[in-house]
C-alpha cells in the first residue's frame, strides 16, 4: 500500500500516525488486504448482497415529541461548552 | 458461602434468608478485592452503589413477589452504558466517560433485581480475541495467569471463571462471548441477532453485535438471557419475538457435525469434541454430517464488513460532545486528528483504516459488496444445513488459551482465532459455547449452533449435556494460581 | 452578445418536514429554542444510541411522491454519508443514496407569464438535517448547536429541465406551494424550512450536450435563486467567451454583494463512503400503507382547478390563480361555501384582497379578513345594501376589525340610500338650490347633469346609488 493511499485513509479517518506506527500499520494493511483477497475465490455471480442476516423490516415510530431534555446532564460530560453551545476550535463555515 | 454457585441455588438461599443480598454482594466484592489485581478482569468496581442495590434487593426479597434475579450479583461488560458509573470500552477515548443513561440490557437486568458489581475488562471497543488491546491492560486467564482469557469479553469470562460473579453480560460480534468462554471454561451464549437490544451497547459492528450472557452453566445462561432479551422499540434491529423457553428434556435432536471443520483442528481439541459427540449420541440424539461452505472466505468477509461498520461507528468520537479531547490544538482538524490519534489504540486504528479503505471510492464493490455477497452464501449454507438438522456441533476456538503476547506475527494470525465463530456471526445465528474438556490443564469449549431464534433448543441441548458431564463444574484454584 | 447561449438549470430543494419529532429520535423539532435543549442522546450521537424511523416523515415523503405521480419505492434503504464536521454529531449523515423513497415524477410549474411547464423530478429522498455552527459569537471558538440535528428533510431533485433563472425560481416557488399545500412543510423560508441548491451550466443554443456545471448551495429565497442564477449564468458565459473553462465546483451566493463565490475547501475530502446504515433495516412500504396515505391526501391543485372551472364556471386563468396556493384556494372555497357568488368572490380575492396583502407584504396564509366577512360583504353588494364605493369602505373596516359586516354597516350608517321618497326630497332640494345648472341641463348640457348628480351624492354622504339618482333626476327634470 503506497504512502499516498495511507495518507488519504488517515485524512478520511482523521487519524495521524507517527512514522513507526505508519510503517507498521501499512504492513498490516497489506497483510489484511492480501488476506481478504481470499474472497475472490468465491464465485458470487448473481448473488445479492446481504446487509443483515435476519430478515426483519424497519419498524416505524409514532411521531410523538419529547421536550424533556436535560442539557445540563448531557453537557456535564462535554470537553468544552459555553452558554449552552458545544465549543470547538474556530472554523470557517464551508456551507 | 462459596464462589461457584448457580442461580437457582442463589435464589432459594436468598429467599430462605440463608444469607442476605448484601452479604452475597460483599462476598463477591471481597473476592474481587482479593484477586482482581492479578486477574484484572474488572475495570471499575462500584462498591458503594453495589451495596445500596443489594440492600434494595433485600427489601424486595422481604416482599412476596421479588423479581427473578433479585439480589443476584452480575458484572457488565464495559461497553454497556451505565448511568452514573463510567463506561470506557477499555479505550483511552472513553477512559472517564460517564454515560447519561442505562443500556436496555443494564436496565432490564437491574429491573429483574440483579445487583451490578462493576464493569468488566475487554478488548478496546471489542476489537480483539485476547483482551490484549485494552487500555487498562490484559486480563489474565484464571486457569493460568500467563495466558490470555480470550476476547473481546475476556473480563466477563474471566470474572465468571474466577468466581468473582455468578453472572456476566458480554457482547459477541465475531466470537467475543464464545471464544473467551471456551478459553476460560465457562458457558456463554451469543443470541440470534435481534434477540437482545443493542440500545446503549456501544457499537463495534452494528449488523453483527449482539449482547449475551455468560455464567457457570447453560441453565444459568438461560436464566440471565430471559432477563436480557425481548423487543426494544429503541433498537430498530430488535426482533419482536417471545421469551426463550426451554424444550422438554425428552426431546431428541438431529445434530449436524460439520466434519470438514475438524480437519485442521488441534487433535486434542478435536478429541474432546468427539467425546462430546458420543455423549450426545448416548443421550439419544442423532448425529448427521453436514457441510458448511466458504468458511475461510467468511473470515475475510467478516473483517471487511465489521471494519467498515466500525470505521463509521467510531467517527462520533471527535472530542466535541464527550470523551477524550486533546490538550491543545491549532485548529479544528488538528483537534480531531490529535484527539482520535491519542484516544484510539493501534488495533482500533488498524480496523478504522481497513474499514475506510473498503468503503472508499473504487474499492467498495471489490471489498464491501463482495463481502456482503459472501455473507449471503454463508448464511444460506447454514439455512440449508438446518433443513436437515436441528443443531450443529462445532469447535469454538482452534487452540486453548495461548500465552500473553505470543501472537506477534500480525493481525491475521489473531483474526484466525475466530475461524469457527465468525461464520455463525455472519449468519446471525444463536450459538452456545460450553466447556467440553481440558487440554494440558486448560479448558476448551464447543459450540452448539441453532437456526434463528432457536435459543430454546440450543440451551436445552446444552443443559442436557451438562446434566451428564461436569466440565462446567471444574474451576481454577485461585489460591494457587494467584499466589504462586 | 449573450443571446446565443442557453442556460441549463436543475435544482435540489431541501424541505424540512413538518413532523412533531425528529426523523430518528423523539426530540421535538420546535424552532427557536435555546441552544442544545432540543438534542437528546440520539441527536448528540452518544455512544450506544440508535436511530428509529419516524412514521410521519415517511408518510409525508409518500404524500409528496403521490402528488407528483412518482413511483414510490416498495423497498428503500437508508445509507450513511460519512464526513467529519462538528455540527454532524455521528460523523455521518443518515440519507438515502441509491434507493430513494420517491422515484421519478412530474411537476407542473406555473411561470410568470401564466403558462405552465412540466418539470421532471428525478427523485426525492429522506435524510436528517445537521446542526448549526455559530462562528461569530465566541472569540476563539465556534459554537455548536444541535437543535436542528436530526430534523427530517425531504431532498427533492429535479431534472436539468429549466432554461432560465426565472424558470428555476418558479420551480422552487412551485415546490414551496406544493409542500405547503400538502401540509408537509411550514414553508417558512426565513427560518430555513426550505433551502435550494442550483446546478447550472450554459451551452450554445442547439448543442445536444450539457456544459460543465457549478452548484450554488443553500439559497433561501425565491428572489435570491433568480439573482444568484442570473449572476452565475452571466459569469459562466463571460468565462467561456474569454476562452476560459468552467470548473466543476460548489459556490455560495452572497446576497449583499449579489455575486456567487467559490467555496472549495481542500482539507475536507469528498469521498463520502456511502453504505447502508446497519442500525436501520430496509424500509418496506406495504400497499396498505400506501392506500392509507392516499386516502388522507388533500385534493391536489390540478384537481381543484378542474373543479373550480366546472362547478363555479370560472375562467381557467382565474381558476389557476385561485389554486396556485393552498391558502387562497381554501379561503376561496370557504367564502363560496358561505353562499357568496363564485365570480364575485374570485374578483374580490384576486382584486381588493390581493392588493391589500401586497401593500402590507403579507400572503394568503395571513388574511386579516375572514371568509364569513367577505361573503357577507359580497351579499350586501348583491342585495344593493352597499354600493361599490361603500363596499370598499366596509372592506377597509373589516380589514382592521373582526366586527361582522352588518354591524359595521348599521353602526356607521353606511346603508345605501334607496328609499325613493327620501331620495326624491333630496333631489328636489338640489334642483331648487341650483336653478342655473338646471336651466343648462334642460338646454341640453349633459355634462352639467353629472354635476347635479355629484351634488346629490355629496348631500347623501355617498349613500345614494348614482344610477338611481341619475334616473330619478332625469324623470324629475322631464328630460
Amino acid at each position: 500500500m503506497d504512502d499516498l493511499t495511507i495518507q488519504r485513509l488517515m485524512s478520511l479517518s482523521q487519524l495521524s500516525l507517527d512514522a513507526e506506527d505508519k510503517d507498521k500499520i501499512s504492513r498490516d494493511l497489506d497483510a489484511i488486504i492480501g488476506f481478504i483477497e481470499i474472497m475472490n475465490k468465491v464465485d458470487t455471480e448473481g448473488v445479492e448482497p446481504l446487509a443483515h442476516a435476519v430478515d426483519l423490516d424497519q419498524p416505524l415510530r409514532e411521531d410523538r415529541a419529547d421536550l424533556d431534555i436535560d442539557r445540563g446532564l448531557f453537557q456535564s460530560i462535554a470537553p468544552e461548552t459555553a452558554d449552552g453551545f458545544y465549543l470547538v476550535p474556530k472554523v470557517l463555515d464551508r456551507r | 458461602m462459596k464462589p461457584y454457585i448457580g442461580v437457582r441455588e442463589l435464589r432459594s438461599d436468598l429467599q430462605a434468608k440463608k444469607y442476605s443480598a448484601v452479604e452475597l454482594a460483599q462476598f463477591y466484592l471481597d473476592r474481587i478485592a482479593r484477586f482482581n489485581d492479578r486477574i484484572n478482569c474488572f475495570i471499575t468496581v462500584d462498591t458503594e452503589s453495589c451495596l445500596e442495590r443489594a440492600a434494595a434487593a433485600d427489601r424486595k426479597l422481604a416482599t412476596s413477589n421479588s423479581p427473578s434475579l433479585c439480589g443476584i450479583p452480575i458484572a457488565h461488560k464495559d461497553l454497556f452504558c451505565t448511568a452514573g458509573v463510567r463506561t470506557t470500552c477499555a479505550s483511552n477515548m472513553l477512559r472517564s466517560f460517564i454515560a447519561p443513561y442505562d443500556a436496555t440490557v443494564v436496565k432490564r437486568t437491574s429491573d429483574a433485581g440483579a445487583v451490578s458489581l462493576g464493569k468488566t475488562n475487554m478488548d478496546e471497543f471489542a476489537m480483539g480475541s485476547s483482551n490484549e488491546t485494552s487500555c487498562f491492560g490484559v486480563v489474565r486467564n484464571p486457569w493460568n495467569l500467563q495466558r490470555v482469557p480470550g476476547g473481546s469479553s475476556g473480563g466477563a469470562a474471566a470474572s465468571v471463571s474466577a468466581g468473582m460473579t455468578p453472572l456476566a453480560t458480554g457482547s459477541d460480534t465475531g466470537g467475543s462471548i464464545r471464544q473467551p468462554a471456551s478459553l476460560c471454561g465457562v458457558t456463554g451464549l451469543k443470541p440470534t441477532y435481534g434477540r437482545v437490544s443493542r440500545f446503549g451497547m456501544i457499537a463495534f459492528a452494528s449488523s453483527l453485535d449482539q449482547g449475551g450472557p455468560l455464567a457457570h452453566s447453560a441453565v444459568d445462561v438461560w436464566e440471565l438471557l430471559t432477563e436480557m432479551e425481548g423487543h426494544d422499540p429503541r433498537d430498530s434491529t430488535s426482533a419482536n419475538i417471545k421469551k426463550t423457553e426451554l424444550a422438554g428434556f425428552d426431546r431428541t435432536f438431529v445434530i449436524g457435525y460439520p466434519e470438514s471443520l475438524f480437519d485442521g483442528l488441534d487433535k486434542n481439541i478435536a478429541a474432546c469434541i468427539d467425546v462430546a459427540r458420543k455423549q450426545f449420541e448416548a443421550l439419544g440424539h442423532k448425529i448427521e454430517v453436514v457441510e458448511l461452505p466458504h468458511i475461510d472466505a467468511a473470515v475475510a468477509a467478516y473483517y471487511v464488513l465489521s471494519s467498515a461498520e466500525a470505521s463509521t461507528n467510531l467517527a462520533r468520537y471527535d472530542g466535541v460532545r464527550y470523551g477524550h479531547r486533546t490538550e491543545s490544538s491549532v485548529d479544528l482538524l488538528d483537534m480531531y486528528c490529535r484527539t482520535r490519534t491519542e484516544g484510539f489504540g493501534l488495533e482500533v486504528k488498524r480496523r478504522i483504516l481497513t474499514g475506510t479503505y473498503s468503503l472508499s471510492v473504487g474499492y467498495f464493490d471489490a471489498y464491501y459488496l463482495k463481502a456482503q455477497k459472501i455473507r449471503r452464501l454463508v448464511r444460506d449454507g447454514f439455512l440449508e444445513a438446518f433443513k436437515k438438522v436441528d443443531l450443529i456441533l462445532a469447535p469454538v476456538s482452534p487452540t486453548t488459551a495461548f500465552e500473553i503476547k505470543s501472537i506477534k506475527k500480525g493481525p491475521i494470525e489473531m483474526y484466525r482465532q475466530d475461524l469457527y465463530t465468525i461464520p455463525v456471526s455472519l449468519a446471525g445465528l444463536p450459538a452456545l459455547s460450553l466447556p467440553c474438556g481440558f487440554v494440558e490443564d486448560l479448558p476448551i469449549g464447543m459450540q452448539l449452533i441453532g437456526p434463528h431464534f432457536s435459543e430454546g433448543d440450543v440451551l436445552t441441548g446444552g443443559i442436557a449435556f451438562q446434566n451428564e458431564t461436569d466440565w462446567h463444574d471444574r474451576h481454577p484454584d485461585l489460591e494457587t494460581t494467584c499466589t504462586s | 452578445m449573450t443571446s446565443n447561449w442557453e442556460p441549463v438549470v436543475g435544482i435540489e430543494v431541501h424541505v424540512q418536514l413538518a413532523t412533531r419529532s425528529k426523523i430518528f429520535s423523539t426530540t421535538s423539532v420546535e424552532f427557536g429554542a435555546a441552544p442544545n435543549v432540543r438534542a437528546n442522546l440520539i441527536d448528540l450521537a452518544m455512544p450506544g444510541a440508535l436511530p428509529v424511523l419516524n412514521e410521519e416523515a415517511v408518510t409525508m415523503a409518500v404524500k409528496f411522491g403521490l402528488a407528483i405521480n412518482a413511483e414510490i419505492a416498495e423497498t428503500c434503504v437508508f445509507d450513511r454519508k460519512n464526513y467529519f464536521y462538528p455540527d454532524l454529531p455521528k460523523g455521518y449523515q443518515i440519507s438515502q443514496f441509491d434507493s430513494p423513497i420517491v422515484g421519478r415524477g412530474q411537476l407542473a410549474v406555473l411561470l410568470e407569464d401564466g403558462s405552465v411547464r412540466e418539470i421532471g423530478i428525478t427523485r426525492a429522498h429522506l435524510e436528517e438535517d445537521a446542526g448549526k455552527s455559530v462562528h461569530d459569537r465566541f472569540a476563539e471558538s465556534t459554537g455548536i448547536d444541535l437543535n436542528r440535528a436530526g430534523t427530517p428533510l425531504l431532498e427533492i431533485v429535479t431534472e436539468p429541465d429549466m432554461r432560465s433563472a426565472a424558470e428555476a425560481a418558479a420551480c422552487f416557488r412551485q415546490i414551496h406551494s406544493l409542500v405547503s399545500w400538502l401540509d408537509i412543510c411550514d414553508g417558512n423560508l426565513a427560518e430555513g424550512s426550505m433551502r435550494c441548491d442550483a446546478n447550472v451550466s450554459v451551452r450554445k443554443v442547439g448543442d445536444e450536450t450539457f456544459g460543465e456545471r457549478t452548484e450554488i448551495k443553500n439559497i433561501n429565497s425565491f428572489r435570491f435563486v433568480e439573482r444568484a442564477l442570473n449572476y452565475e449564468i452571466e459569469r459562466q458565459i463571460d468565462v467561456l467567451e474569454r476562452g476560459g473553462e468552467i470548473v466543476r465546483e460548489t459556490r455560495q451566493y452572497d446576497a449583499d454583494r449579489d455575486v456567487t463565490l467559490s467555496m472549495r475547501s481542500k482539507e475536507l475530502s469528498d469521498d463520502y463512503r456511502y453504505f447502508p446504515d446497519p442500525d436501520l433495516l430496509p424500509l418496506r412500504l406495504s400497499s396498505t400503507f400506501l392506500e392509507t396515505v392516499r386516502s388522507t391526501m388533500p385534493e391536489l391543485p390540478e384537481q381543484k382547478l378542474e373543479r373550480f372551472v366546472s362547478d363555479y364556471t370560472l375562467a381557467p386563468p382565474v381558476a389557476v390563480r385561485l389554486t396556485r396556493d393552498h391558502n387562497i384556494a381554501t379561503f376561496y372555497e370557504s367564502t363560496v361555501e358561505l353562499g357568496a357568488d363564485p365570480q364575485q368572490s374570485a374578483n374580490w380575492l384576486l382584486g381588493e384582497v390581493a392588493a391589500a396583502l401586497n401593500r402590507e407584504e403579507r400572503d394568503y396564509s395571513d388574511v386579516p379578513v375572514s371568509p364569513k366577512q367577505l361573503a357577507d360583504l359580497i351579499a350586501r353588494i348583491q342585495d344593493k345594501t352597499l354600493s361599490s364605493s361603500l363596499a370598499k369602505e366596509v372592506f377597509e373596516r373589516i380589514w382592521s376589525s373582526d366586527d361582522p359586516v352588518d354591524e359595521i354597516i348599521e353602526r356607521r350608517g353606511l346603508r345605501q340610500l334607496s328609499d325613493v321618497e327620501e331620495l326624491r326630497a333630496l333631489i328636489q332640494r338640489i334642483i331648487e338650490e341650483h336653478p342655473d345648472q338646471v336651466e343648462q341641463v334642460r338646454g341640453g348640457a349633459t355634462k352639467v347633469l353629472g354635476y347635479l348628480i355629484g351634488q346629490v351624492m355629496k348631500a347623501s354622504q355617498g349613500k345614494a346609488d348614482p344610477r338611481q339618482v341619475n334616473e330619478l333626476l332625469k324623470g324629475m327634470l322631464n328630460i
